[in-house]
């Protein structure tokens, strides 16, 4: 009897400790702002360190570094395959040294390793992964996403702020956007569009565009944080990015279902095991 | 009685043509457009549309700002800092090719001379015969200019090829109409084309000389250097930007844009990034 009570407690308690949601998921984030692009390497700066003072030392966050582009690679390589949720933040331009320049390297760059272990990527300013001196052009987001023929075109679209985003994002304002995400070129592919903070609609039910948002890799979890992609707008991309990594994102990464390994190597759903 | 009707029409008609006459000069005294006249050049034939010496409304005024903040009201009204002062500006005659060069003529250009070209989209959809060649690098584009026998054009000719002698916003006038412009409308619906189109489809957005894709299509090279404050200190006659700058400057926005960037006085350098850029080019008329 003694042993059955025993094995019964060891079972709640493993269960227990497995369903408790990870609180101290210490995120790691590189922000990014040696090169730049539709926004002065100043301007760039400025937005960096409101973010970094708004999220160092916060709850779920770990270290933030503000690192020049001869860091960046050994940082990326090192959260990745840590299933951590960490997190890039770039200010329109992808280094050559996570994606090599001109797409040389379409599948399996240091920066699309890191995205398909479950990490994230942000980027402000100009269009996703272009490249300073279009390096990549059109090439880098449909490599880095696998999703042929995406598009970030239609500049001063008008972006209305969803209700996700005025709850979430109370710096955020309605502004026009220059690259904004193409919801529909995302039918039919592996990514979604997990939270709009801004459309062109004010929903994100009905639009076809947005900016901020997040898309998110339905297999991978890999997600893509597109935020104030204007061309040398003065929008508060710093306190916007803080906000929604804040007020979102360390909460959807605890919800998300994702593949654990306990000791006998069976797969367990998180989100399985929380309903 | 039928004479006495006639004389008195001819009297009413004289001040009402008068106003009319006064009202089409009275922002500017200077040389009216002239009947679209072209050349066409040998190397590259290309159609090129002359515009007459003498001043033009370049740049932006305090007036339009008052307009933009009514059409842009997303916009920071410093956006169009870079615009200002709106002044009178004389150019030369010059003759302005009417088309963005096309893929066919810069291909034509490569095979000629073998040039290597930095940055130019030779990839479906971009690389079609009859779509404006993208050309990415100013180099590039100066580089068949000058093999075509041509120049690119001053950002003063560039902005009076488009919009004529009257400060107007866009080249058919101050009323948007996204019909005129292979512009954006995210899906094409309304122009079309749900990328760039082929050269010359929009004859009703015609400049005033005649010139086609002014506005849209592919952002354009000019000669310039770009300095945001050059307009403060420009020269009057025939300016052609200051000696050095932060890139070269950008005229007339791409299918990726609408109302703001399409303008005519719009102008855009530094760092020009996924911005979707072509040329034209330009020629000095030959002095009378």
């Amino acid at each position: 009897m003694k042993n059955i009570c025993f094995l019964v407690g060891v079972i709640c308690a493993t269960t227990f400790m497995i369903s408790i949601p990870q609180t101290d998921a210490n995120i790691d984030v590189f922000v990014y702002t040696e090169t730049v692009q539709w926004i002065g390497q100043a301007a760039a700066q400025a937005e960096a360190d409101i973010l970094i003072d708004m999220i160092k030392g916060k709850n779920g966050i770990g270290q933030v570094v503000n690192d020049p582009a001869d860091k960046i690679a050994d940082w990326t390589k090192q959260h990745t395959e840590k299933n951590g949720h960490h997190i890039i933040v770039l200010f329109g331009d992808l280094p050559p040294e996570i994606y090599p320049q001109g797409n040389a390297q379409p599948d399996g760059s240091i920066a699309e390793e890191f995205l398909d272990d479950g990490n994230t990527i942000s980027n402000s300013a100009d269009w996703m992964f272009w490249g300073l001196g279009n390096r990549n052009a059109e090439g880098g987001l449909r490599n880095m996403m696998d999703v042929p023929g995406i598009v970030q075109w239609d500049d001063d679209t008008p972006m209305m702020v969803t209700p996700e985003g005025k709850e979430l994002t109370p710096s955020l304002v309605d502004f026009a956007s220059d690259r904004p995400f193409h919801i529909n070129d995302l039918a039919a592919t592996d990514w979604e569009i997990e939270i709009a903070f801004a459309t062109n609609t004010g929903n994100k039910d009905d639009a076809a565009l947005c900016d901020p948002c997040l898309v998110r890799n339905k297999k991978t979890n890999a997600r893509l944080i597109q935020v104030h992609q204007t061309n040398m707008g003065d929008d508060p991309k710093g306190e916007v990015i803080a906000e929604i990594i804040l007020n979102y994102y360390l909460e959807a990464i605890e919800a998300e279902p994702q593949v654990v390994e306990p000791i006998n190597k069976l797969p367990i759903l998180w989100g399985n095991i929380k309903k | 009685m039928r004479h006495n009707q006639f004389c008195f029409i001819l009297i009413l008609s004289i001040p009402l043509l008068l106003a009319l006459a006064c009202r089409e000069g009275m922002d500017t005294h200077t040389v009216e457009p002239s009947p679209i006249n072209t050349i066409t050049t040998q190397k590259d034939s290309a159609v090129m549309v002359f515009v007459p010496a003498g001043d033009f409304l370049m740049g932006t005024s305090d007036a339009d700002i008052e307009l933009y903040k009514n059409i842009f009201p997303l916009r920071n009204i410093s956006r169009f800092d870079n615009e200002r002062p709106q002044r009178k500006v004389y150019v030369d005659a010059f003759y302005i090719d009417q088309l963005e060069v096309t893929n066919l003529q810069y291909k034509q250009f490569l095979t000629d001379t073998g040039y290597k070209p930095k940055q130019y989209l030779d990839y479906p959809p971009h690389n079609i015969s009859n779509q404006p060649a993208v050309v990415l690098e100013w180099s590039d584009a100066a580089a068949y200019a000058e093999w075509a026998g041509k120049r690119l054009p001053t950002e003063a000719e560039w902005e009076k090829a488009a919009r004529g002698t009257d400060g107007r916003i866009w080249p058919w006038g101050n009323e948007w109409d996204p019909t005129k412009l292979s512009g954006n409308d995210g899906t094409g619906i309304k122009d079309g084309y749900k990328l760039t189109a082929p050269v010359g489809q929009f004859p009703q957005g015609a400049s005033p000389y005649g010139a086609l894709d002014m506005a849209g299509n592919l952002w354009e090279w000019v000669s310039d250097w770009y300095k945001k404050d050059y307009y403060d200190f420009a020269p009057y006659i025939n300016p052609n930007g200051p000696e050095t700058g932060d890139g070269h400057v950008l005229k007339g926005g791409s299918w990726a844009e609408n109302l703001d960037f399409t303008r005519c006085a719009n102008r855009f350098g530094g760092n020009p990034g996924s911005l979707m850029r072509g040329f034209r080019c330009a020629m000095d008329a030959p002095t009378e």
